[in-house]
């Protein structure tokens, strides 16, 4: 047994660190509704301000200063300028819209500071002094102390104050609260700073305690949200729990070898089990009616024919000429966009039928790409075959994905999903990804990578471009088709509210099974199409950033139409292809990306897809007012 | 039948109902009572959406609180809720569909089910239109259609009339009195509308914080002066 001490103290202190994040997003939540994923992003800014000013030659504390003032004024940005406009929605869509701004703050980040690795020494590093035989430096000592003061101090606050009794009203009623007097926007714009300043503070101590890089820091929301959701988004002593007890087992787990690598996902363990204990009662329905903020699609489910022969037709034109008219790199980039528009129908499927919002389906289309490679390379089954297997296979993960979340509200699913995305990747690296080897479980530790070549129906790169087509055309009408039997029905139902659908017999949980099964396998069979098109895949190559970037995407393309994941594809597969061509830097796109996430939310729930398909109807409407005959015959 | 007995509901301190007791008799019965007073919990209790301190309700002699809520449906009991919930992207004809997909046709052809159900309502030409096209009036005889097929023992109904013009409530009533001959339900009805509750209830139940105050016929109900007071008040609560 190795001597816990110092890992128990070291956890102490980086939990006191979550619980001042996860306090800084409870307080918000409550007062605002609003889940600032963000948090994690505007801490990683706040630290590489307060790292650039000290670098320049600053004195360190006017960096300090200078970095909580700049979170903080973002975060009152966001909270009086455009969390307004998403004040009637959803709490999903409410807090996946912060997900846009993170990746605004993340892109700029990256675009001024890249990746390079770089640390924030503090002065008080240097000072230490001994407790029971550990040694504990005063940064650690200090951030234990302003987490549990921090937290003791909020709980006065909230209690006693003025500021705290509108906050505590506005948790309970924003409408009833702005009718007696209570001023809505003032007491937000409180608590945005309040969260701005903690989420700067913590973002500081976790850069010195941690490591100051963009993409890590942005991902520390991670555990503040695990502890919050110990505290079922309202509990500041249940966060202070949790944020210690996750910060500890993290640390407490590295002296240990065999799970030493997955320590990181402790937060996830958490959050699951808090999850798994807060449903014993059964179901937790929605309330009736209380937001309409995922939009339903804006046609009828009509005439399958009708909607399709456009995306058929489109579908023939593309796999007969494009391989005519592309270079062999545009020719796999648009591979990898069709392949990648299925992954994204999956997306769409979860967001547009049931109103859910999954934040880890890059994470199944991995599972597919790793279950059809280690099929082909263990028993060389026809690539047929592994597509299904992988799809099945991927369906069960997306199926035990969403148990945690299944009776629970639909915040909690994008919560956990977001959490299982992280988790992923870190178990995947952990694991090192078997891939290349031979065999099942095949890993290559030297020599040669071995690829697995494209099916014998399609052997050049042309002839898997239109099989490719073919599959995810096949995926797509399969998916419109589901939408129009009693499982679609039940679905509509779902979304359009629990209660009513529980009341008219709808057996909710297993629907959303269904679709969990569904929405995975559509994804694992994308993931075996890429395997099928690289040949490898490499554990690197899911992140759970592009998780969510496909989230984004798919909100972006527009995810109530058949053309939306294909808009999606495109922005992900074939837009980082262009700006490389043009010499743009990569992180500008996610800004953009980030902004047109917020952008959809706001103003265009449909997406491209609805403008595009909004705008055809009214040309075809002009053109049937000037030609009516024509048009009739057509129709 | 629906007999209702000692049904207490408590919401934290507060009591949703009270030691609820009623034998419901009549082909359509109103319940009334001013806001708060426990209506729109009692069908909340019905549909086992709120859980039940104690009591127990019989529906035509079965246990209606011991069958799973998303089970109700498919026994017989239905209802509408105080919004309209109409599936906007749905057409009128799936909306019916979505409800008779989870309810036992009873070996008839779904397609007559659904057909017979929207010419009721009078909702038979407009099959084809989106949920999102209808008007309030036309949002509700969807609802009602849901309720109505595929033999419903009892519906209950929040509420319909909020929001109708003249003729369109003269066109609900006529649907509501129908109901019971059209497939044989009882029909529990929630209004504040007096004239409808008059025009077609047979008895009527009166609420007032979770307690029953009146029960019988309708029109003796709402003349009695503890009714009136409810709705009211009294010259004594003004004096005091």
């Amino acid at each position: 047994m190795p001597n816990l001490g110092p890992f128990v103290v070291s956890g102490l202190s980086t939990g006191a660190v979550y619980v001042l994040a996860g306090v800084g997003l409870v307080v918000l939540y409550r007062a605002s509704g609003v889940l600032n994923l963000a948090q994690g992003a505007l801490g990683a800014l706040c630290a590489l301000l307060a790292w650039q000013i000290a670098d320049s030659g600053g004195p360190e504390w006017v960096g300090w200063i200078a970095g909580i003032v700049v979170a903080t004024v973002l975060a009152l940005f966001y909270g009086r300028i455009i969390a307004p406009r998403l004040a009637h929605s959803d709490p999903i869509v409410r807090a996946v819209a912060t997900l846009g701004f993170a990746l605004v703050v993340l892109g700029f980040c990256e675009f001024i500071w890249g990746e390079w690795p770089r640390s924030l020494r503090l002065p008080t590093d240097t000072i230490g002094f001994e407790v029971i035989g550990v040694r504990v430096t005063a940064t650690r000592a200090i951030a234990f102390c302003l987490g549990v003061a921090v937290t003791l101090g909020m709980v006065v606050f909230l209690n006693r104050s003025r500021l705290g009794l509108s906050m505590r009203a506005l948790a309970n009623d924003r409408e009833i609260s702005g009718l007696i007097g209570v001023p809505v926007l003032r007491v937000d714009a409180w608590a945005w700073a309040i969260s701005g300043v903690l989420a700067g503070v913590s973002g500081i101590f976790l850069a010195n305690m941690v490591r100051l890089q963009a993409i890590p820091l942005t991902y520390m929301v991670v555990p503040a949200v695990a502890a919050a959701i110990l505290g079922r988004l309202t509990s500041l002593l249940a966060v202070v729990v949790g944020g210690l007890a996750i910060g500890v087992l993290e640390a407490v787990a590295t002296p240990f070898p065999g799970v030493s690598a997955v320590r990181s996902a402790a937060p996830f363990v958490f959050a699951v089990g808090a999850l798994l204990w807060y449903q014993r009662g059964g179901l937790m329905l929605s309330r009736i009616d209380q937001f309409r903020s995922i939009p339903a699609s804006f046609e009828a489910v009509g005439s399958l024919w009708r909607q399709l022969r456009g995306g058929i037709l489109l579908a023939l034109i593309v796999a007969i000429a494009l391989p005519q008219l592309t270079s062999a790199y545009w020719l796999k980039a648009s591979t990898s966009v069709i392949i990648v528009a299925l992954c994204s129908l999956s997306v769409a499927l979860l967001y547009a039928q049931l109103g859910m919002v999954s934040l880890c389906q890059y994470a199944l289309f991995g599972v597919g790409g790793w279950v059809a490679l280690r099929l082909f390379h263990a028993f060389h089954l026809p690539f047929e075959l592994n597509i299904l297997a992988a799809g099945l296979a991927a369906s069960i993960f997306g199926v035990i994905f969403g148990l945690p979340a299944l009776r629970m509200r639909g915040l909690y699913f994008a919560l956990i999903t977001l959490m299982i995305a992280g988790a992923f990747q870190i178990i995947i690296n952990a694991t090192s990804f078997p891939d290349g080897g031979p065999g099942l479980s095949g890993k290559v530790y030297a020599g040669v990578r071995q690829f697995m070549p494209h099916p014998p129906l399609a052997p050049s790169d042309a002839a898997y471009f239109r099989y490719v087509v073919v599959v995810v055309a096949i995926g797509f009408a399969l998916t419109m088709l589901i939408e129009r039997t009693r499982v679609g029905r039940a679905w509509a139902l779902i979304r359009r509210s629990e209660p009513v659908a529980v009341a008219m017999g709808v057996n909710i949980v297993a629907y959303k099974v269904i679709a969990f099964a569904i929405a995975g396998f559509l994804a694992g069979v994308s993931g075996a199409l890429m395997a099928g098109s690289i040949g490898q895949l490499d554990g690197r190559a899911f992140p759970a950033s592009e998780s969510i970037m496909l989230f984004a995407l798919t909100v972006i393309g527009g995810a109530f139409h058949w053309s939306g994941p294909i808009f999606a594809g495109l922005l992900l597969r074939a837009v980082p292809g262009l700006l490389t061509d043009w010499h743009i830097d990569g992180n500008l796109a996610i800004m953009v990306f980030g902004a047109g996430l917020l952008h959809a939310l706001i103003t265009a729930p449909q997406g491209i897809s609805g403008q595009v398909v909004g705008l055809g109807r009214m040309l075809s409407a002009k053109l049937s007012a000037v030609m009516p005959r024509a048009m009739e015959r057509k129709l | 039948m629906i007999e209702i007995r000692n049904l207490t509901v408590a919401f934290g301190g507060v009591r949703g109902l009270n030691d609820l007791s009623a034998d419901i008799g009549a082909k359509i019965t109103g319940l009334v009572g001013p806001n708060g007073a426990g209506k729109t919990t009692l069908l909340n209790a019905m549909s086992g959406f709120v859980r039940c301190a104690t009591g127990t309700v019989s529906v035509d002699g079965v246990d209606l609180l011991r069958i799973a809520m998303n089970r109700r449906a498919a026994f017989g009991v239905r209802r509408t809720f105080q919004t309209e919930q109409v599936v906007e992207n749905l057409t009128v004809w799936n909306n019916v569909a979505a409800a008779l997909d989870n309810l036992p046709t009873g070996g008839r052809a779904r397609r007559d089910l659904i057909t017979e159900a929207l010419d009721y309502v009078g909702l038979g030409r407009q099959a084809e239109r989106i949920g999102a096209t209808l008007n309030a009036s036309e949002r509700r005889l969807v609802e009602i259609a849901r309720c109505i097929i595929a033999k419903p023992r009892l519906v209950m109904m929040d509420e319909p009339g909020a929001g109708l013009s003249q003729s369109e409530s003269d066109h609900l009533r006529d649907v509501i009195v129908g109901i019971p001959e059209f497939c044989g339900a009882q029909v529990l009805l929630v209004d504040h509308d007096v004239d409808l509750i008059s025009a077609t209830c047979q008895e009527t139940l009166v609420l007032d914080f979770g307690s029953k105050i009146a029960f019988g016929v309708t029109a003796e109900v709402l003349k009695d002066p503890k009714v009136r007071a409810a709705y009211l008040g009294t010259i004594e609560d003004v004096a005091a």
